[in-house]
């Protein structure tokens, strides 16, 4: 095997393990907001616009990343084809750079997989052979920009180094800006439809790094040992500090969260909780569903970090992302409504108009429940068509029009038996008086009551919960009430003026106790470490008492 | 060799594309298409009627006009030739077009009963629609966009769209009187503008003042040009968890103006700017009368049969700038326990049209809104019986010669607005409406994830130049207006 191939072998498998195994989170990312689909319409829209070509592989290549595996790979195998189609025999690690490069821009979440994409077909481009015939690329030079866009550079600067050859590109160009395509904006036009997920703006990186591939072809360094490991440490270094400087953020633990609530990886989610400190609306949603979901909701609620009412369900905030885990939280409460307009919401949030397969899965299966089911087919038809939510679109379909067959879905049965039906007023604000309204209409949803309760608690209003508590009682006995709603409700009777002997006897004596010890501890030195790391670091006593955070 | 060769094409080309009907059963009932477009009454000129039959194989229909012209269609849906079609419709004008459909459905033709499309004679010269296709989102609009349609073609495009000005949602396009030299739109969010261009001259303004309660929002051009009456509104939505109900829109407060065009001033008037709720202002045809609505201050939480808005008017003077003194209601909303709401006045004087639900002051949401006409001659009332449906029936605009009206109607599916042009004569009598003509309409509207919204006819093509329009919408300069009191 020459030294070219084990580069590119050894460079596959690194890059495959990093987004198998460190980064699924940006796969999911990219995925949920396109949804490529198996028809002649769907390649026609895209090959009418110049570099729709380059979008339209990108996007089939990007539904494979709904599954980690099939997606890390095809992120390694664009990149190290990237490497494998840059001509450079005498040095492969400036041959390299570009993939490194492409790799630590990725970090960008905005960075659209049509990129490196566009680079492959550009380098790809450069192996047709047109000596035979050289004013063919006369021809070529304007196909390949409708092809690509912008990376037809990359092969103009490599393969057509003419100056009427680059005039004709220049000439091209503009006459695609301003009769084919006038209603997008000029940078689209001359750096790529679709490259970065923001218009009007195209980060440093997306050039340097096409600058890097045409450099690449040229760069020649004597072969000597010492300069082989200068190169590799370099390019180790960048590839190492770029990625930990591009993908080591705040942003990143929050597509993780909304990767794990998507998926459903409750366990997972909790996990990373436990070992990072988030702080946010969005991060305390997706933790409070995973405590709801796996039944530790109360009684881990205050090991986290909570955020009033909106780390429960968090209000709108207009972009594609922010509600992912609300979203999900209102489809498994039972809230069909709120799923439909977070769902809609978050689609009519991706900025470059793209649809969701994520999203519209989420709004189809609303309307089925709504029984809106020819509105619901619009939806499935769409889906039908895609490669990886083809089959539950089939299976949701043949539900149509059969209410028995809605009931006995496993996916449905729960949040139809769970949901309220008639004029529920949705509101933030109150959640507590909608989800206890939710639940007197529906005493199955014990979720809904947990996160009433739950509101009520961190929101700290003890009258609240007092109030509703009974229904806890009534529903579920008094046989195992949680440890936090039994420290919340002594508290509240100890506010009340009630002595220990007098207070329901569902208050164990263990909390009995751990109260007269909080209490003593309290009294002693409130700045004990028994509440910031101790014993009752996680209580709602230290909860309500010490946290700021709301 | 070559004869042979050509008549071997032709017969392929005659014999392959065009299956007749044999062997027909005859059936005394009428087809079940889509669009129904039974006893619908179109202008001449307008784009072909294509239309689908439900359960079809194929479909196999002739078109004869009262002249005796003749159009065919055959194949899975019935589609027609534009120009042929408009021959056809201008032959016929004043007249009808018989339309009788074959079926072929499990290998059996079946003829069903011929029906008839009307052809007016009032022409409809307009180029076309105006309106904005919005996503059936709540808070984001990154999809949304202004469009206009050739209602002559199939023709569709962007005025501006969420290509163009990325995230940003705009208000719908405000022309004076169909005029597509003189419009307004207003951006919303964090790069809020107000539009206003005329004969090729585009400001910005920003029209939130310290006066004011918020930015100018409904729009409606004085036939001069020169003012624009707004109303201000602290627009808020809840939300319901309901199979039928999903949401309510409603006023926090609202305000009624006039903006003087020519100096960017705002005319505030204390009879326009009460603790009541003032919304929807109008000018009359004449510009001497302003029309609105107005509400008592209600809240949600309590009853929401508050939420009523009567029907008033109030002079104009445009050689001065005056608003009033003199208040008139012509509807209250207590007597008839009704809310009314977008006044829309025909362009020659005649009509005033409006919506009427239980309550509310946005009705695109209340199924039981529908559509009436004032006569301004005698100002009495009636309900537009032919257009009405159990859906809703909102956003009505009239032609350039007032003889057609364009509304919105969730008659198709309940949830997304789809257009639809009636025909109302001088005495205020409508025909049956038909729905925006595509050209296969049962894809069309079956892949439709829009909703069409405020649409209005424009008599020519708009004209604006989207990249420079985006640049000054980016660039943050805006022109504050000024205050004026009246």
């Amino acid at each position: 095997m020459d030294k070219k191939r084990i580069i590119a072998a050894v460079f596959a498998v690194l890059a495959f393990c990093f987004w198998a195994f460190m980064r699924p989170e940006w796969l999911s990312y990219h995925e949920q907001y396109q949804m490529f689909l198996f028809s002649f319409d769907y390649l026609k829209e895209h090959l009418l616009l110049p570099g729709g070509f380059a979008v339209w592989t990108a996007e089939f290549l990007v539904q494979f990343f709904y599954n980690t595996f099939s997606g890390a790979a095809v992120v390694a195998g664009v990149l190290t084809g990237i490497f494998l189609l840059l001509k450079n025999n005498e040095n492969q690690f400036a041959a390299l750079l570009p993939s490194v490069l492409i790799w630590v821009y990725s970090g960008d979440e905005s960075m659209m997989f049509t990129f490196p994409v566009a680079v492959l077909l550009s380098l790809a481009a450069t192996k047709i052979n047109t000596d035979k015939i050289p004013w063919i690329q006369f021809l070529i030079i304007p196909l390949i920009y409708w092809l690509i866009g912008y990376c037809v550079w990359i092969y103009v600067l490599l393969r057509a180094r003419n100056v009427f050859k680059i005039l004709t590109l220049v000439f091209f160009q503009f006459f695609v800006a301003y009769v084919t395509t006038r209603n997008y904006p000029l940078i689209d036009i001359f750096c790529g439809i679709d490259y970065y997920r923001l218009r009007m703006e195209i980060p440093v990186w997306q050039h340097l790094t096409a600058v890097s591939c045409v450099l690449a072809a040229f760069v020649k360094i004597p072969e000597k040992k010492w300069l082989f490991y200068t190169q590799c440490a370099a390019i180790l270094s960048v590839l190492v500090f770029g990625v930990i400087k591009k993908y080591d953020n705040l942003r990143y633990d929050y597509i993780k969260v909304d990767y794990f609530s998507r998926f459903g990886k409750w366990e997972s989610l909790l996990k990373f909780a436990e070992k990072n400190n988030l702080k946010s609306d969005f991060a305390s949603t997706g933790i409070n569903l995973a405590l709801a979901m796996t039944n530790q909701m109360p009684d881990r609620v205050f090991e986290f970090s909570q955020s009033g009412n909106n780390g429960l369900i968090s209000q709108f905030d207009y972009t594609c992302f922010s509600c992912g885990p609300t979203a999900e939280a209102c489809y498994y409460l039972g809230l069909n409504n709120s799923v439909l307009r977070y769902n809609f919401d978050m689609q009519s949030g991706i900025l470059n108009c793209k649809n969701s397969g994520r999203f519209f899965k989420r709004i189809a299966g609303a309307y089925i429940l709504n029984r809106r089911y020819d509105v619901a087919q619009r939806y499935l038809n769409k889906l039908k068509k895609t490669l990886f939510y083809r089959s539950w679109a089939l299976q949701a379909e043949d539900c149509l029009y059969d209410e028995e067959k809605i009931r006995q879905n496993p996916e449905w049965a729960g949040i139809l038996s769970q949901r309220f039906e008639n004029g529920l007023n949705f509101s933030n604000s109150d959640l507590d008086k909608m989800l206890i309204c939710l639940f007197e209409n529906r005493p199955i949803n014990r979720m809904a009551l947990n996160y009433a309760l739950c509101s009520t608690l961190i929101n700290r209003n003890l009258g609240a919960f007092v109030k509703y508590f009974p229904l806890y009682t009534k529903h579920f006995g008094t046989a195992e009430i949680p440890e936090i709603y039994q420290q919340a409700f002594l508290y509240a009777c100890f506010q009340g003026g009630y002595a220990f002997e007098n207070m329901p006897k569902f208050i164990s004596e263990k909390v009995k106790d751990d109260f007269r010890e909080f209490d003593r501890a309290y009294l002693i030195n409130p700045k004990s470490k028994v509440f910031t790391t101790g014993k009752f670091s996680k209580s709602f006593w230290k909860y309500c008492l010490f946290d700021t955070r709301q | 060799m070559k004869k042979f060769l050509y008549l071997f094409l032709f017969c392929f080309l005659t014999f392959s594309c065009t299956e007749s009907p044999e062997n027909v059963q005859i059936v005394d009932a009428l087809p079940e298409i889509f669009p129904d477009y039974e006893g619908v009454t179109v202008p001449a000129g307008i784009a072909p009627l294509n239309f689908n039959v439900k359960n079809s194989e194929k479909v196999y229909v002739e078109i004869t006009g009262d002249d005796g012209s003749k159009l065919l269609s055959s194949g899975s849906y019935a589609g027609f030739d534009i120009e042929e079609w408009h021959d056809l419709t201008f032959k016929n004008t004043g007249g009808k077009i018989t339309v009788s459909v074959t079926v072929k459905n499990n290998g059996v033709w079946k003829k069903y009963r011929d029906f008839f499309i009307y052809v007016s004679k009032d022409s409809l010269n307009d180029y076309g629609l105006t309106y904005r296709l919005i996503p059936p989102g709540y808070e984001t609009f990154a999809h949304i966009g202004i469009f206009q349609r050739d209602i002559h073609t199939f023709d569709e495009e962007a005025v501006i769209d969420g290509m163009a000005i990325q995230g940003e949602c705009m208000n719908c396009h405000v022309p004076n009187r169909c005029n597509p030299n003189q419009f307004q739109v207003h951006i919303r969010g964090k790069n809020s503008a107000t539009l206003i261009q005329q004969g090729g001259k585009r400001k910005l303004l920003q029209t939130a003042t310290d006066s004011t309660i918020a930015n100018c929002m409904y729009a409606y051009w004085h036939p001069t040009g020169k003012y624009i009456a707004y109303s201000l509104n602290l627009i808020h939505q809840t939300f319901f968890e309901d199979t039928v109900k999903y949401i309510e829109v409603f006023d926090m407060a609202s305000d009624a103006l006039v903006m003087d065009v020519e100096k960017n001033e705002l005319i505030l008037c204390e009879s326009l700017m009460t603790k009541d709720f003032e919304s929807y202002p109008v000018f009359s045809a004449d510009g001497k009368t302003i029309y609105y609505c107005t509400s008592k201050p209600y809240v949600l939480d309590g009853d929401l049969n508050a939420m009523r808005y009567s029907l008033v008017k109030t002079s104009f003077d445009a050689e001065k700038g005056k608003i009033g003194p003199d208040f008139d209601t012509l509807v209250n909303a207590e007597e008839i326990k009704k809310s009314i709401t977008h006044p829309r006045p025909s362009y020659d004087g005649r009509f005033l049209m409006f919506c009427v639900a239980d309550y509310s002051v946005f009705p695109i949401h209340h199924k039981e809104s529908d559509l009436y006409v004032m006569n301004l001659a005698d100002s009495t009332i009636h309900p537009l019986k032919e257009v009405n449906s159990d859906c809703a029936e909102t956003f009505h605009n009239f032609s350039t010669n007032s003889r057609w009206f364009v509304f919105n109607s969730r008659r198709i599916d309940k949830i997304n607005n789809l257009l639809f042009i009636s025909h109302i004569d001088e005495n205020g009598n409508c025909t049956k409406p038909f729905l925006l003509p595509q050209k296969n309409p049962a894809e069309f509207y079956g892949n439709l994830f829009f909703s069409y919204n405020v649409p209005d006819f424009t008599s020519e093509k708009v004209d604006l130049d989207i990249r420079a329009f985006a640049r000054e919408i980016y660039s943050g300069e805006r022109i504050q207006v000024g205050v004026r009191r009246n």
